[in-house]
């Protein structure tokens, strides 16, 4: 054939632009996989497990306490942007939410916090609110439910655990310059919450 | 001027060997925070990588008209590729995402400009790929004539 002689003719030509074909292939595949890996974390990883405890201390501060799963299925791992936890008091009478602040915990990405790839990572947090004036919110709300006709302690109060998670998958995310360049935070960004019971 | 089986059989080697590069150049250009290696949207570089994808097609073609149709074959079927890897995820986890238009708007929204630049750097690496031919052979010849 004459195309495959003329290729062995000129071979130093032939052989750069086979090896640069090569090269871009293998670069393609390589960056495609990311590609995938980076999709299945923003579609796999999921908030697992939720467990809420709140117990009255012998001292009479309350201790609150939050544990979740994190579920990383994807093969990179995420890099935490900010965790959140914050645990209220449902004070809402009509449609207007209410809450009594009890107690939250926020961490940021300076922590260095990393959910390993294909792997389940517990994330707890514990409070203790002692005898202040956040606690004295918390004896009044039981008073005055008392005096409605509802029975509440410390313990059984009805607690509204907030968990945030963000985190870009395998440290990928952007420094971006223009505002076009949005999406590729965007597309390394997982997002996940809990909330009142429910994960969103 | 007639194009004969074997023209279109050089074009197509000529593309194919091409189009990897291509490929990955729109890739890159949509997804530069996850490919290894990444231009980082540098259009310079992108314009240099052109010429130089250009440059195997004029040089192995002598005939410009095929030349030129050749970096049009590359830049198409790199194109498709890019395409391809672009919706590969998808294809394995939910096949409707890539349907919606928009979801192809994007990326030639996005990839439309480099698909200029690949063009016109392509005819631009042909003409350089022709003269450096050109030059080889007279090289050769005049090389012949002194034995």
């Amino acid at each position: 054939m004459g195309v495959i002689s003329d290729l062995r003719k000129r071979w130093f030509v032939s052989a750069l632009t086979a090896g640069a074909a090569l090269f871009f292939t293998v670069a393609l595949v390589y960056s495609t996989l990311t590609y995938a890996d980076v999709m299945e974390a923003r579609q796999g990883v999921e908030l697992r497990g939720a467990v809420e405890a709140a117990e009255e201390l012998d001292n009479g501060s309350l201790m609150v306490s939050f544990s979740i799963d994190v579920y990383n299925p994807s093969d990179k791992d995420l890099a935490v942007h900010s965790l959140s936890w914050a645990v209220r008091v449902d004070n809402s009478t009509d449609d207007v939410p209410s809450f009594l602040f009890v107690a939250s915990v926020y961490n940021s990405s300076s922590e260095g916090i990393v959910f390993p790839a294909e792997s389940t990572t517990t994330v707890s947090y514990m409070a203790v609110v002692p005898a202040g004036a956040t606690l004295q919110r918390l004896v009044d709300f039981i008073e005055y439910s008392a005096a409605q006709g509802e029975e509440y302690t410390l313990s059984t109060m009805p607690f509204v655990h907030d968990f945030r998670m963000t985190a870009f998958t395998g440290g990928f995310d952007h420094d971006y310059q223009y505002y076009r360049e949005l999406y590729l935070n965007d597309l390394v960004r997982v997002e996940r919450t809990y909330y009142g019971g429910e994960y969103l | 001027m007639r194009v004969r089986g074997e023209d279109w059989r050089r074009m197509l080697v000529m593309a194919l060997m091409s189009a990897p590069g291509v490929a990955f150049v729109f890739f890159d250009f949509i997804f530069p925070n996850l490919t290894t290696p990444s231009l980082d949207k540098n259009m310079l570089v992108l314009f240099l990588l052109a010429i130089m994808f250009g440059m195997p097609s004029g040089y192995l073609t002598r005939r410009t008209d095929l030349a030129i149709v050749t970096v049009l074959l590359y830049v198409a079927i790199g194109y498709t590729i890019a395409v391809a890897a672009y919706s590969a995820p998808f294809t394995i986890y939910d096949f409707s995402i890539i349907f919606p238009g928009l979801y192809f708007m994007f990326f030639v929204n996005m990839t439309v400009i480099p698909l200029l630049v690949i063009v016109l750097g392509g005819f631009i690496g042909v003409i350089l790929g022709q003269v450096l031919g050109e030059s080889m052979d007279r090289e050769e010849t005049a090389q012949n004539f002194a034995k």
